[in-house]
């Protein structure tokens, strides 16, 4: 059953661990952004 | 319209599951009418037919929409209803509700309901779970300013946006449910408005429960965690799939997000220069919380506001609010629930641009070849090059046209510009002049406005195109 997790089938491409990773990388970026934003901020500001 | 009649059931508000009642009933016999006047026989849909199909759609669900609105009581008039259904389903977020903050549970679950399908698309939606004849469901599927294929079937393609939207939907909502009992909103009304934060920010729509927007929160957790999804659901739904598959280089290599990081970051530089000239906010956190937050909200096309409207107009400065209007303007990605010109676009000028000067500075008879990354290598075109300049010309056109309207109704320049820009962009940052008491006259071309930035021109142009066509035959 946990092998499940990982196999690729025909008809998905993704698997759950695929979803999830995916989703993670895509939050990081947006993440970065907002690092990037905030340093902005206080780079001005400072 | 079921599903905020089952919300008004549980909730007991039967004055509101009457509305949705009726609204049911008139979209039963509206569809019953149209099948008997329209349905004669199988033809094969042209591409006309698909972008008169996806553009005429728009117009019909916005009437029946604003059906439940109008016998709210929550809105001025029939006009009023049907321009916060257009800005709900065009993913804009301007909205002329009266007493948004006693609205009852239904009739918010419907606001949302119709931004959070907008954002999907709702030729998408009924692609998904309506249709049962594929045949010639892609042209309907690009009359909806869609053109990307996830799978060779566009049924599945349908399918897959969804999913991608509903796996978010069911995380996004579950992290806007917990920060919310965090911040002492007690349940139910935590789920709730975790589960309409999420469908605001992921459709990149703007409309939150609340008449104050996410400044009622006074949350840094929220307005973070509005941020990411806003910004993740601005993506081009390609590339969640291509990412989702396996290939997460993709988000590093996809020019959309290049254009727009890039953008994103010279745009926060300009504005908080500009709130520096102004000396408005005392320390880099109110500047990261009330500038950036605003510019990634304009700049994804969401409209998630932390400040009451008229302090842009107030407080901002000129150059920030430039800034903004650019960062409005532009927009997030193609094929997504974000509204603008759109990053790709941006991006395909750039390239054309570094291949004229790479052409001037190299021997004339060297071959080059300007490519740019899209889910694929592409091979960049006239072709390209020729309909991204077309539609941002077409933007910013419009962005003219709504300027003058607004100077014509009476409202300053930089107020006038800055609404005008939010309507071409399907943005929702509001400077003031959007409320109830706006000229009737404003409000039917910012609703024009919202459908034809929406529908990226195409699909509406041919439907007029298709009408003239018809009356001259006749």
């Amino acid at each position: 059953m946990f092998a499940r997790l990982f196999r690729r089938s025909r008809r998905r491409r993704y698997t759950p661990v695929d979803v999830f990773l995916g989703m993670g990388v895509e939050m990081l970026y947006v993440a970065l952004l907002i690092g990037a934003g905030a340093l902005i901020s206080w780079l001005v500001v400072r | 319209m079921l599903f905020p009649l089952a919300v008004a059931i549980i909730a007991r508000e039967w004055n509101a599951a009457l509305d949705f009642l009726i609204g049911f009933c008139a979209c039963l016999l509206a569809g019953f009418f149209l099948v008997l006047i329209c349905a004669r026989g199988k033809r094969p849909i042209s591409w006309t037919h698909g972008m008169v199909v996806a553009s005429f759609s728009w117009i019909i669900g916005m009437l029946l929409a604003a059906i439940p609105y109008y016998l709210s009581g929550h809105y001025l008039s029939y006009l009023d209803a049907c321009f916060d259904v257009m800005s709900g389903f065009t993913t804009t977020g301007l909205t002329l509700i009266q007493d948004l903050d006693h609205a009852g549970y239904a009739l918010n679950m419907w606001r949302h309901v119709l931004t959070y399908l907008g954002g999907q698309g709702m030729v998408v939606f009924a692609l998904t779970f309506l249709m049962n004849d594929a045949g010639g469901a892609f042209k309907i599927y690009v009359g909806e300013a869609k053109d990307e294929k996830l799978l060779p079937n566009v049924r599945n393609t349908a399918r897959a946006i969804w999913f991608i939207s509903v796996v978010y939907l069911l995380v996004g909502t579950l992290i806007f449910t917990l920060v919310a009992l965090g911040e002492g909103i007690k349940m139910p009304r935590a789920f709730l408005h975790g589960l309409w934060l999420f469908m605001g920010g992921w459709s990149t729509g703007g409309f939150a429960p609340m008449s104050q927007n996410i400044l009622y929160y006074h949350s840094l957790l929220i307005e973070l965690f509005t941020i990411i999804f806003f910004t993740v659901g601005s993506f081009n739904f390609a590339l969640h799939y291509a990412v989702w598959s396996g290939d997460r280089q993709e988000l590093r290599k996809n020019v959309e997000i290049i254009s727009f990081t890039v953008t994103l970051i010279l745009l926060t530089l300009l504005t908080t220069a500009g709130f520096m000239k102004a000396k408005i906010y005392p320390d880099w956190m109110a500047v990261f919380r009330k500038g950036f937050y605003h510019l990634i909200s304009g700049h994804t096309t969401t409209g998630f506001m932390t400040v009451y409207a008229r302090q842009f107009i107030n407080d901002w400065g000129e150059l920030a609010l430039l800034a903004l209007i650019i960062a409005m303007l532009i927009g997030g990605s193609a094929s997504s629930t974000a509204g603008g010109f759109k990053g790709l676009r941006m991006g395909i000028l750039f390239h054309a641009l570094r291949e004229d000067v790479r052409r001037l500075i190299r021997p004339e008879t060297s071959v080059l070849v300007e490519k740019f990354h899209h889910l694929r290598e592409v091979v960049l075109g006239e072709r390209h090059v020729r309909m991204a300049l077309m539609i941002i010309v077409l933007y910013v056109f419009m962005f003219a046209v709504g300027t003058v309207g607004g100077l014509l109704a009476g409202y300053p320049l930089l107020e006038a510009m800055f609404e005008a820009a939010s309507v071409t962009g399907n943005v929702g940052l509001s400077a003031g002049v959007t409320t109830p008491a706006t000229p009737w006259g404003l409000k039917v071309l910012y609703i024009i406005m919202m459908w034809l930035a929406r529908l990226e021109f195409m699909s509406v142009f041919a439907m007029f195109a298709y009408i003239a066509a018809g009356l001259k035959n006749r």
